[in-house]
C-alpha cells in the first residue's frame, strides 16, 4: 500500500463520496433551529459580550472582532494559496523548470532573507507556505489564541503570507503566459471592452483562471477558430496578455457585473473557475440555457463531473443529448476544447435565440438580480414593446438587455494591461520626484468594485488624484472599472507624477508593493535581504504611499488590503462587517519630535493602519492624511494642505513650517499668533 | 603670480592657522553626536583629499562627497545622443574631462578614434573662435557643469554673438536642488559645506531653504584647507549651540545677492526644467535648457535629436551611491582594479573632480586609517609653505 500523493484525496472526495453524501443527505430534513439568545459564533454558548462585558468563555468583543479579521485573512491567503498549488500542478515539469528566481522577489527576499535558487527551493517554500497557513487555520479553533493583539498580528502575518503567494504565483504565471504565447515584452496593451454580443459563438470565462485563459487562447490562435472569448474580473486581465489584432479577445466587466453579463446573452458557453464567482450566475445560466463548464469541484453544486470521459467529443455528446446544463470537467485543456466545441454548437442550433425567449417570458426568476449603479448609466431606451416589464415583479429593465443583445454594434472602452513588473531603471529614473515630494504620493486603488459610491464617483476621485500629481497604481476588478471612464486613455501611462498604472489581476497587487521596495532601495539605499521589518519602517516613515480599497466584497480582497498593511501601508477599506468592528487598529495618530520646527507634532498615520471609509469626501481626505510622511518635503505637502484646507480640515496641526503653506493661505488663517522662530542669520567670518 | 596673491595664499596655508583651527575643532567635537558634513563640489573633495583633512578630523566627525562633479553626473542618455552627433559628420566641442566618460556604449574619445570629429576646448569663448574659423563646418558645444559654467555660455548667447555654424547641447545642473534632494534622503546631511565658485554666481540666497526647512547648516567655503577647516569648525560650532545658520565664510568672493548681471543673462537665455542626473534619476527643475527665443541654438531642435535612455550605472558599479555620498569609492568592487583613470568603468573615475578619480590619487594607499592621523597632519602643515 502506498501512501496518498498529490490531490489525490480530494480527487477521491469528487469521484466518490460528493455523490454518496449527497445520496445520504437526501434522507435528512432541513432543520430550523430557533435561537434563545445570542450565542458567541466561536463556542457556541450563551453570549453577554453585547454588554460590554466578555462572553461566557472570556472572548472579549475585540477578540470576537479579531478572530473574525483572522478568519477572513485566513481563508483570502488559502485560496491564493490553492491557486497557487493549482497553477503548479498545470504547469508541472513543462514550464516550472525555466523559472528563473534570481531577482525581482522582493517580498519573499525580505521575508525569509534568500530566493529559492532552484526548482526543489521553490517547491519547498510552497510546502512551507502551505504548512503555515494550516497552522494559521487551526488557530481559529475554539480555546485557541485570544488576545486581540495576537490575533491582529496574527492577521498581519496572513497579509504577509498572502502577498508572498502573489509573489510566487505571478513569477509562475508569467513564465506560463510566456509559454504560452503571450507577448514576452513587457508593454501596455490596449483590450476592448465589451458587455454584449458582437455576433458570432462566444465563451464567457469568470473568475481567476490563468490556465483556462491560456488553453483556450491556445486553441483560438492555433487553429484559428472563429470563436470570441470574453473575459471577467481577474480571467479578464489574464486574457489582455494575449490580445492581439485578430479582434476575438474582449474584457466583459468586472467582478458586480458578472450577473448581468451572464443575463445579457453575451456568451453560448460559461467557464467558471473558483474565486469570486456569484451563485446567482448559475441559476441565471441554468435559466437561459447557457452552458456551464466547471473546471473545478468548488462551486459545482449538483453539477456532475465528466471528466472521467476522457475526450472532447464523448463529452459535448453526452452534453448534448443529456441535456445538461452544467458540468465539471477538471483537465483544463479537456474543458477548453469542450467549451469552443459547445459554443460552435449552440450558436449554429441557435440556443442563443432560445434564451432571448426564455429571457422575455421571465417573471420572477431574475428578482434577485441587483443592478450596480455603472448599469444604470447605460441607455434604458427600447423600441420593443414593455409586456416584460409590466410582467416583471421587481420592474427588472428585461427589454434593456433584450434590444443591447441584438444590437450589432457593441459598447468598447480601452484598459490598459499587460503590464508585469515595473522596470527597476524606469522607478529609479523617477525616484528623486518621489523623494523631493514633486510627486506628492503614491495611492494604489485596488480591489473588489463594490463601492459605497457610484463608480463615477470613484473615477473623478481617480483622475483627482492624478490632476494633484499623485501616482495611481490599480489592479484587479478596480482597475477596470477605471477603463470605463477611459482613464487610461487620458492619463500619463506611467509610474510617474500623475500616472495610471494596471498591474492585471489581484495577485498584481504583489507589484505594488514590489515597486515601493524598489523606491525604497532607491530613496534609503538598503539592500532587500530579510530585513522585512526595516523595509516596513522606511515605507511607513518614508514613502507617501496609501493603498485604498473603497469596494472591498472579498476574503482575498481583506487578505490583501492586510498584506498591504504588513508592509507599513496605510491601507483605507470600504466599512464592512469586519473592517468596521476592527477600526480600532488605525484609531490612534502617531506624534514624533520635528527637527524642522523644534516641536512634538502629529501625523494621522500609524503602524498597522486600517481605515474605514464611506463618502468619496472622506476617502480623499483620509487618503490625502496617510500619505503625509515626517521626512516630506515642502512640495508635497504644499499640494495636500491646499486639498485638506478646502475639505475644512483644520492643517494647523500638521503644519512644520510656513514654507509649507501654499499660496492663498496665511500663517495667520493657519496658525493665529505663529511667529516663526526661524529667523536666517547670515554672517561672515 | 602677484605679490598680493601670494601674500593671501601664504596667509591661507599658514600652519599656525591651521593648527588653531583643528585644534579648535577637536574641542568643539566633544561631547557631540555625529556629525555628517557633506560637501558638493568636486574641487572640495579634492582639497581635502590631497591635503589629508579626513585624517585629521575627530572621528564623529564625517566628511561626505556629494553630487559636486558636473562630468559625473552627466547622464549616459545625453553622451550618447552627443556622440551620435558626432559620429554623423558634426564636429562636438567639449571640455576635455568630458571626452573619457563612459557613454551607454562609447565614449566621446572613442567616438573620435572611430573618425568623429571630437575636439577639446577651455571655455565656451574658444568653441567661438573655433566656429568662426571653420565657417563651413557646423559645430556643436557640448555644455557641462553647474552655475559656474552657465554663467559663462550665457552672455554670448545673450548678446547674439554665437555663429550661426554653432549650436549647444545644453547639459547643465544647478546645484541647490541636489543639495534639497540629499537633505530628503535616508541618513542624509546634517550640514553642507556649499561650493564657493558656484554661489559666487547665485550667492547666498538659494541656500536659505536648507536652514529654513530642512534644519541644516550651510557654510558657504573656498578652496584652500584653510577654507574647509574653518567651515567644519563653523558647522561645529553652530552644532554645539544647537543652531542652523547659512555662513558665508567665503566672503572674500562670494556676496548675498551673488553676480547680478551673470545671473541676469544666465536666467534670460536659459529657463529651469527637470534633469536627469546620472546615478540619481530625474531631480525635478535642476537642469538648464534654452529659452524658447534662443532655441535656433539649440542642438536638439536643430539636428533633431532624440533622446533615449542610456545605461548610467553598470551592474556592480558604485558610482551612483558614490555620487549621493551612500558609499566611498573604496567600496565599489571594482575601485582600482578594474576601474582605473586610464580605463574608467564608471564615471566618477574620470574628472579630476570625480570623487573615485581623487580617492585613486590621494586615499586610496590611506583607507582612512587612523594610525595615519599625525602624518597627515604633518603633511598638511608642511604644505603650507
Amino acid at each position: 500500500m502506498r501512501y496518498l500523493r498529490g490531490n489525490e484525496l480530494l480527487s477521491i472526495y469528487i469521484t466518490r463520496l460528493r455523490r454518496f453524501y449527497r445520496e445520504l443527505l437526501t434522507h435528512y430534513y432541513e432543520v430550523r433551529i430557533y435561537g434563545d439568545g445570542i450565542r458567541c459564533e466561536f463556542c457556541g454558548r450563551h453570549c453577554f459580550v453585547e454588554k460590554g462585558s466578555t462572553g461566557s468563555c472570556g472572548l472579549s468583543y475585540e477578540s470576537i472582532a479579531a478572530k473574525k479579521l483572522l478568519m477572513w485573512a485566513v481563508i483570502g491567503l488559502s485560496t491564493h494559496l490553492h491557486s497557487l498549488n493549482t497553477l503548479m500542478r498545470y504547469c508541472g515539469a513543462d514550464i516550472l523548470p525555466r523559472i528563473k528566481t534570481s531577482s525581482g522577489v522582493y517580498i519573499i527576499e525580505s521575508v525569509v532573507g534568500k530566493v529559492p535558487e532552484s526548482l526543489g527551493e521553490l517547491r519547498d517554500l510552497v510546502y512551507e507556505l502551505n504548512e503555515v497557513c494550516n497552522w494559521l487555520v487551526a488557530q481559529l479553533h475554539f480555546g485557541q489564541e485570544s488576545s486581540v493583539v495576537e490575533l491582529v498580528s496574527l492577521s498581519l502575518f496572513a497579509g504577509l503570507l498572502d502577498l508572498m503567494v502573489c509573489e510566487l504565483y505571478e513569477l509562475i504565471n508569467g513564465v506560463m503566459r510566456k509559454v504560452k504565447g503571450s507577448s514576452p515584452r513587457r508593454e501596455l496593451r490596449r483590450v476592448p471592452v465589451a458587455r454584449y454580443r458582437v455576433g458570432k459563438p462566444s465563451i464567457l470565462v469568470i473568475g481567476h483562471n490563468s490556465p483556462i485563459v491560456a488553453e483556450l487562447v491556445d486553441l483560438v490562435k492555433k487553429r484559428g477558430i472563429d470563436v470570441q472569448i470574453y473575459g471577467l474580473c481577474c480571467s479578464a486581465h489574464e486574457l489582455s496578455h494575449y490580445v492581439d489584432e485578430s479582434g476575438k479577445f474582449f474584457f466583459a466587466g468586472s467582478l458586480a457585473e458578472q450577473v448581468e453579463a451572464v443575463a445579457s446573452g453575451i456568451a453560448d458557453v460559461v467557464v467558471i473557475d473558483e474565486q469570486c464567482i456569484m451563485p446567482l450566475v448559475l441559476t441565471i445560466a441554468d435559466e437561459l440555457g447557457i452552458i456551464t463548464v466547471l473546471t473545478s469541484p468548488s462551486i459545482c453544486s449538483d453539477a456532475p463531473d465528466l471528466t472521467y470521459l476522457g475526450s472532447c467529443s464523448d463529452i459535448v455528446r453526452k452534453v448534448v443529448e443529456n441535456k445538461v446544463k452544467r458540468f465539471v470537467v477538471s483537465n483544463v485543456r479537456l474543458a477548453a476544447e469542450v467549451a469552443i466545441e459547445l459554443a460552435k454548437y449552440r450558436w449554429l442550433s441557435g440556443g442563443y435565440r432560445d434564451s432571448i425567449g426564455l429571457l422575455a417570458r421571465c417573471s420572477d426568476c431574475l428578482q434577485c438580480l441587483k443592478l450596480s449603479t455603472c448599469s444604470t448609466e447605460q441607455p434604458t431606451t427600447c423600441c420593443d414593446c414593455v409586456l416584460c416589464l409590466e410582467a416583471c415583479p421587481v420592474d427588472y429593465p428585461i427589454s434593456r438587455y433584450l434590444q443591447l443583445r441584438t444590437c450589432s454594434t457593441h459598447e468598447v472602452h480601452y484598459v490598459v494591461s499587460g503590464l508585469d513588473q515595473v522596470p527597476r531603471a524606469e522607478i529609479h529614473d523617477v525616484a528623486p520626484t518621489y523623494v523631493m515630494g514633486f510627486v506628492p504620493g503614491i495611492v494604489a486603488v485596488t480591489g473588489c468594485p463594490e463601492y459605497p459610491h457610484s463608480y463615477s464617483d470613484l473615477s473623478t476621485l481617480v483622475q483627482e488624484l492624478m490632476s494633484l500629481g499623485f501616482t495611481v497604481l490599480s489592479a484587479g476588478c478596480t482597475a477596470i472599472v477605471l477603463s470605463y471612464f477611459g482613464a487610461y486613455e487620458h492619463g500619463a501611462l506611467g509610474f510617474t507624477r500623475g500616472g495610471l498604472l494596471n498591474f492585471g489581476s489581484c495577485f498584481g497587487n504583489v507589484r505594488i508593493v514590489e515597486s515601493v521596495i524598489e523606491l525604497v532601495r532607491k530613496w534609503s539605499g538598503l539592500e532587500v535581504r530579510g530585513n522585512y521589518e526595516k523595509i516596513f519602517s522606511e515605507i511607513l516613515l518614508r514613502i507617501p504611499i496609501v493603498a485604498a480599497l473603497p469596494g472591498l466584497l472579498t476574503e482575498k480582497a481583506l487578505a490583501l488590503a492586510l498584506g498591504f498593511t504588513s508592509f507599513g501601508i496605510p491601507t483605507l477599506v470600504r466599512s464592512t462587517a469586519v473592517t468596521r468592528l476592527l477600526s480600532i487598529v488605525g484609531r490612534e495618530c502617531s506624534k514624533y519630535f520635528d527637527r524642522r520646527c523644534r516641536a512634538i507634532l502629529t501625523l494621522p498615520t500609524v503602524p498597522p493602519t486600517l481605515f474605514t471609509s464611506v463618502s468619496k469626501r472622506e476617502l480623499l481626505t483620509t487618503i490625502l492624511l496617510c500619505s503625509m510622511r515626517h521626512c516630506e518635503s515642502p512640495y508635497s505637502r504644499r499640494v495636500k494642505y491646499r486639498v485638506l484646507h478646502e475639505q475644512g480640515i483644520d492643517i494647523a496641526k500638521y503644519v512644520r513650517t510656513f514654507y509649507e503653506l501654499p499660496d492663498g493661505i496665511t500663517v495667520e488663517e493657519v496658525k493665529p499668533g505663529y511667529v516663526p522662530d526661524l529667523e536666517l542669520v547670515v554672517s561672515s567670518s | 603670480m602677484t605679490d598680493e596673491y601670494r601674500q593671501l595664499l601664504n596667509l591661507l596655508r599658514s600652519s599656525e592657522a591651521a593648527g588653531t583651527v583643528v585644534r579648535d575643532i577637536e574641542r568643539l567635537s566633544r561631547g557631540i553626536d555625529n556629525v555628517k558634513i557633506v560637501h558638493v563640489c568636486g574641487t572640495h573633495e579634492h582639497t581635502i583629499s590631497r591635503f589629508g583633512i579626513r585624517l585629521i578630523l575627530p572621528k564623529n566627525v564625517k566628511l561626505i562627497a556629494g553630487p559636486g562633479c558636473p562630468v559625473c553626473i552627466t547622464p549616459a542618455s545625453e553622451i550618447d545622443a552627443v556622440i551620435e552627433l558626432a559620429l554623423s559628420g558634426v564636429a562636438v566641442l567639449t571640455f576635455g574631462d568630458m571626452l573619457r566618460v563612459p557613454g551607454s556604449e562609447l565614449s566621446l574619445f572613442q567616438a573620435r578614434s572611430r573618425g568623429a570629429d571630437v575636439r577639446v576646448v577651455y571655455s565656451f569663448l574658444d568653441a567661438i573662435k573655433v566656429a568662426r574659423s571653420e565657417p563651413s563646418r557646423e559645430f556643436v558645444f557640448f555644455a557641462i557643469g553647474f552655475e559656474t559654467t552657465a554663467a559663462t555660455v550665457a552672455p554670448y548667447i545673450a548678446l547674439g554673438k554665437v555663429p550661426e555654424n554653432l549650436s549647444l547641447f545644453v547639459s547643465h545642473r544647478l546645484i541647490p536642488p541636489a543639495m534639497e534632494f540629499m537633505s530628503l534622503l535616508r541618513h542624509g546631511a546634517d550640514a553642507y559645506i556649499a561650493p564657493g565658485h558656484v554661489s559666487t554666481i547665485i550667492g547666498c540666497k538659494p541656500y536659505e531653504v536648507f536652514p529654513k526647512v530642512y534644519r541644516q547648516s550651510v557654510v558657504i567655503a573656498g578652496f584652500e584647507p584653510l577654507d574647509v577647516l574653518l567651515a567644519v569648525k563653523t558647522i561645529l560650532d553652530l552644532t554645539k549651540r544647537g543652531d542652523v545658520k547659512l555662513v558665508n565664510e567665503y566672503s572674500r568672493a562670494v556676496r548675498y545677492e551673488g553676480n547680478v548681471l551673470a545671473l541676469k543673462y544666465m536666467y534670460r537665455v536659459f529657463e529651469v526644467v527637470d534633469g536627469a542626473w546620472r546615478g540619481i534619476g530625474v531631480i525635478p527643475q535642476s537642469k538648464l535648457c534654452l529659452r524658447s527665443e534662443y532655441r535656433r541654438y539649440d542642438a536638439v531642435e536643430r539636428y533633431g535629436i532624440s533622446i533615449r535612455r542610456g545605461i548610467d550605472v553598470r551592474p556592480g558599479c558604485r558610482c551612483g551611491d558614490v555620487i549621493v555620498g551612500r558609499a566611498v569609492p573604496t567600496d565599489c568592487p571594482y575601485f582600482a582594479k578594474v576601474c582605473t583613470p586610464n580605463n574608467p568603468l564608471g564615471p566618477c573615475m574620470v574628472s579630476m573632480e570625480g570623487t573615485c578619480r581623487i580617492w585613486y590619487q590621494f586615499e586610496r594607499t590611506r583607507g582612512g586609517e587612523v594610525s595615519e592621523r599625525e602624518r597627515a597632519t604633518e603633511y598638511l602643515y608642511n604644505s603650507s609653505s
